[in-house]
C-alpha cells in the first residue's frame, strides 16, 4: 500500500468517517474533528503505522498530510 | 455475559466483553473507545448487567487521553461509567472548593494521578537522613491533610497513583548512594505516604508498573512538553487495564480461585504414561526446576487466600499419588480446596469446582497449558478467566503475576485462613457422611456463635462481606467505608454480625446485618449477608433469634424485610418465608415481608450462641 493510502486509513479510523478522502493537499482545516485531542491521536497512529518517533518539532508543526509524506519520508532515509 | 445474549453480540460487543483489544495499541484502543461512545447508549440498553459506577479523573496533568482509553477496559470488566474529567490543572480547586463540580459529582471512585513533577521540594545535597526524613514527613502531612479533608465531603474511595521514579538520575550512580539524591527521595515518599495510608485510599503501583514497563518507554517528555501527559502514550493501556482491574474490585467482581491443571502444567510429561519416575520435577534439571518453581509460586497465591483447586483428565488415584508420594512435589493435597480429576470435559469439572467450593464460576481463574481445553472453556464458560500459558514452563510464574487476575483492594486476616478452612471443608464432608442425618451432623460439629453488635476492630471485616457478598444478600446494597462509618455512628442504627466456630474450623466474622429503627415501632433489614462457607448450619435461625431479641430492645413491635433478586442471589429468594415472615408486598419480582415480634417463637438450632448486648 502507497504511504498516502495508510495515512487515508489511518486518518479514517481516527477520525471514524469511512468515507474520507484525502491527497497531499488535505489539512487541519478540511477536517472539522482535526482539533488538538485528535491531533496527538493522528500523530500516535501515524507513529506506529510507520515505526517512526517524530519530534516534538514536527509533531506540533505537522498540519496536514504533506508534512506527514515529508516527516516519514526523512525518518525512513536515516535509518535507512 | 449470558449464553443467550452471544448469538446478537455486535463486533463491537465482542471485542469489548472479550477483552480481545487488551493487548492494542493505545492509538487504536482511542479509536475504539470513539466508535464505542457513539453506540453506548444501545449498548447500555443491551447489557442492563454492567455495574453502573461514577468514575472521577484528575490530576496535575492531561487526564483525556487516560479516561478515553479507560472507557473500553472498564466496560470490559462490566463497568458502565459516568465520567467527571477535571480539566488540567484543577486538581488543588475541585478537592479544596466545596463547591466544585467534583463533589457535585458525587464520584464512587476518585482517580488521581501524581508524577514526579508534582513535588516542587527536594532535600539538600549532603542533607543528613533526618533531615530528608523530616522534609518527607512535611509533604506526606501535607497530602494527608488534604485527602481527610476529601473523605470528610465525598464517600467516594480514592484510587491514587503513588509515583513513578523517573529515567532522571543527575547524580548518577551517587543516586543509589545519597539519601539526599532525589530519586531516593521519591522513593522515601511513597514509602512514607504508604505507610499512613487510610483505608478508603488505594495506591495504583506505578511505581513498580513503570519499572516492569521499562522506565525509559514509560516517561515520554515530548508528551509532556506537547499535551502534559504524565507518561507516554504507549504506557495508558498498561494503567487503564490496573485502574479498571482495580474499579471492577470496588465493585465486587473479584476472583477467588486459581483452578491449574496437572500435566505439563504442574509437571513435566504425563502422569498417567510416564509414571512416578518418568515426570519432571527434578530440582537439578532446568525443565523440572521451572515446574517447582511453579508449583511455590502457587503456595504463595495459597497463602495470600487464593484458592486452589485442580480439573485434571486424568485417573483420580494416579494423579493424588504425585502429590502424596513423589519426592520432589512441593504442593501437596491438602493445599487445594478442590481436586477433580476424571475424564468428563472440563467445563462440567469447573462447574462442579465452583458448587463444591460454593463460588460463582465467575470467581475461577483457569490455567491450563493445553490451548485446546483453554478454547473449549472460554467458548462455553465466558464467565471464567482463561489465562494465557506461555509454552515455555520457565514463564509460567509471571504470566500468572502478570495476568493480575487477583488485583484485590484489600486482604483480611479471613482471606489468609481461607485455604485452610476449605481444608477443613473436607474433614466436614467425610463427617456428614458417617452421620446418621442431618441433624446428627449439625450436633456432631460443635458449633458456637457469637452474635452481637459489631465492634471497631471488626468493621473493615464486617464492610467487606457485605461488599462482596452476593448469594447470601437480600437487598445487595453496597456500602463505601464512609458511609459505612456514618451508619455505625447512627443510634437508630443496629450493625449486627455473628462469628463462628466449629470443631474444625474457626470461620471468624461471617454474617453481617443491618437493622434500623423506623418510625411507628417498626425494625427494617436492611441488609443482610452470610458467607457461603456456613449455609445451610441454621445460622440464619440464630440470628433471628437475636433479631427479634433486638427489636424487642427497640421497642419495635414488628421486623420489616425485603428481598431484591439479583442474577446471584437466588439462594435467598425463599430466605424470610422459611423464617416464618408473611409476604406483604409483591412488585417487579421485589417482595417485602413483615414478621410479627409477639407472635414470635424462638428457632431451635444446633448452634451453641453466646449472645452480646445489643
Amino acid at each position: 500500500m502507497e504511504t498516502i493510502e495508510k495515512l487515508q486509513k489511518i486518518l479514517q479510523d481516527v477520525f471514524d468517517d469511512e468515507t474520507l478522502e484525502i491527497d497531499e493537499t488535505t489539512s487541519a482545516d478540511d477536517i472539522a474533528d482535526w482539533d488538538s485531542f485528535s491531533h496527538i491521536h493522528l500523530c500516535a497512529a501515524v507513529e506506529n503505522e510507520f515505526g517512526i518517533k517524530m519530534t516534538t518539532e514536527q509533531a506540533i508543526r505537522v498540519k496536514n498530510i504533506q508534512d506527514f509524506l515529508r516527516i516519514i519520508a526523512e525518518n525512513h532515509s536515516s535509518t535507512l | 455475559m449470558t449464553d443467550l445474549m452471544q448469538p446478537k453480540f455486535s463486533d463491537m460487543e465482542h471485542t469489548l466483553f472479550s477483552g480481545s483489544f487488551f493487548r492494542w495499541t493505545a492509538s487504536d484502543i482511542l479509536t475504539l473507545s470513539r466508535k464505542l461512545m457513539k453506540q453506548e447508549t444501545q449498548l447500555q440498553k443491551n447489557h442492563p448487567e454492567l455495574h453502573p459506577m461514577k468514575i472521577a479523573l484528575s490530576g496535575t496533568c492531561n487526564t483525556q487521553y487516560l479516561a478515553r482509553i479507560l472507557r473500553p477496559y472498564l466496560y470490559a470488566f462490566g463497568i458502565q461509567p459516568l465520567f467527571y474529567e477535571g480539566v488540567y490543572g484543577s486538581l488543588m480547586n475541585d478537592v479544596m472548593n466545596l463547591e466544585s463540580d467534583l463533589y457535585r459529582f458525587q464520584p464512587d471512585v476518585f482517580i488521581v494521578l501524581r508524577q514526579y513533577r508534582d513535588m516542587e521540594v527536594y532535600p539538600e545535597l549532603l542533607s543528613p537522613a533526618a533531615s530528608v526524613d523530616a522534609l518527607a514527613e512535611q509533604e506526606i502531612r501535607k497530602q494527608q491533610a488534604l485527602w481527610q479533608f476529601f473523605h470528610q465531603h465525598s464517600s467516594a474511595q480514592v484510587f491514587l497513583t503513588n509515583i513513578a521514579v523517573p529515567n532522571r538520575h543527575v547524580l548518577g550512580n551517587l543516586e543509589a548512594n545519597l539519601v539526599s539524591g532525589r530519586n531516593h527521595y521519591l522513593r522515601l515518599l511513597n514509602d512514607r505516604f504508604l505507610r499512613e495510608k487510610p483505608s478508603f485510599i488505594h495506591l495504583i503501583d506505578q511505581e513498580a508498573m513503570s519499572a516492569d514497563f521499562g522506565k525509559d518507554r514509560w516517561f515520554d517528555d515530548s508528551a509532556w512538553f506537547i499535551s502534559k501527559q504524565p507518561f507516554s502514550m504507549e504506557a495508558m493501556p498498561a494503567m487503564a487495564l490496573s485502574i479498571a482491574r482495580l474499579t471492577a474490585a470496588l465493585a465486587g467482581k473479584m476472583k477467588k480461585c486459581l483452578v491449574v491443571d496437572l500435566d505439563n502444567t504442574l509437571w513435566g510429561g504425563v502422569i498417567g504414561d510416564d509414571g512416578l519416575d518418568g515426570i519432571n520435577l527434578d530440582p537439578n534439571h532446568p525443565i523440572g526446576e521451572a515446574y517447582l518453581d511453579f508449583q511455590h509460586t502457587l503456595k504463595l497465591y495459597q497463602e495470600r487466600g487464593v484458592l486452589l483447586a485442580v480439573c485434571s483428565k486424568n485417573d483420580a488415584t494416579i494423579a493424588e499419588q504425585v502429590f502424596q508420594s513423589h519426592p520432589y512435589c512441593f504442593l501437596k493435597l491438602q493445599d487445594f480446596a478442590a481436586f477433580v480429576a476424571n475424564w468428563d470435559n472440563k467445563a462440567d469439572n469447573l462447574r462442579r469446582i465452583a458448587q463444591q467450593l460454593n463460588i460463582g464460576l465467575d470467581s475461577l481463574v483457569f490455567f491450563d497449558d493445553n490451548p485446546a481445553e483453554r478454547e473449549i472453556v472460554r467458548s462455553m464458560l465466558p464467565e471464567v478467566a482463561v489465562l494465557e500459558v506461555p509454552d515455555d514452563p520457565a514463564q509460567f510464574s509471571v504470566a500468572l503475576d502478570k495476568a493480575g487476575c487477583f488485583d484485590w483492594l484489600q486482604l483480611s486476616r479471613e482471606d489468609l485462613s481461607r485455604a485452610q478452612s476449605y481444608a477443613a471443608d473436607q474433614e466436614r464432608i467425610r463427617l456428614s457422611e458417617s452421620a446418621v442425618d442431618y441433624d446428627a451432623y449439625l450436633a456432631a460439629l460443635e458449633m458456637e456463635a457469637r452474635i452481637g453488635r459489631v465492634s471497631r476492630f471488626e468493621t473493615e471485616r464486617f464492610t467487606q462481606l457485605i461488599n462482596k457478598t452476593n448469594q447470601f444478600n437480600l437487598r445487595t446494597v453496597r456500602y463505601s467505608e464512609a458511609e459505612m462509618d456514618r451508619l455505625l455512628n447512627d443510634e437508630a442504627v443496629y450493625p449486627l454480625r455473628a462469628v463462628l466456630t466449629d470443631k474444625f474450623s474457626n470461620y471468624g466474622l461471617i454474617s453481617a446485618c443491618i437493622l434500623r429503627k423506623q418510625e411507628e415501632k417498626r425494625l427494617w433489614i436492611e441488609s443482610w449477608v452470610m458467607s457461603c462457607r456456613v449455609f445451610k448450619r441454621d445460622l440464619e435461625q440464630a440470628m433471628l433469634n437475636h433479631i427479634v431479641a433486638a427489636a424487642r430492645n427497640f421497642g419495635c413491635t414488628q421486623i420489616l424485610g425485603e428481598y431484591i433478586p439479583t442474577a446471584k442471589n437466588g439462594y435467598v429468594a425463599n430466605l424470610l418465608d422459611h423464617l416464618g415472615f408473611d409476604l406483604i408486598a409483591e412488585e417487579n419480582g421485589i417482595r417485602r415481608y413483615s414478621l410479627s415480634v409477639s407472635a414470635y417463637v424462638p428457632c431451635e438450632t444446633k448452634i451453641r450462641v453466646t449472645a452480646e448486648t445489643t
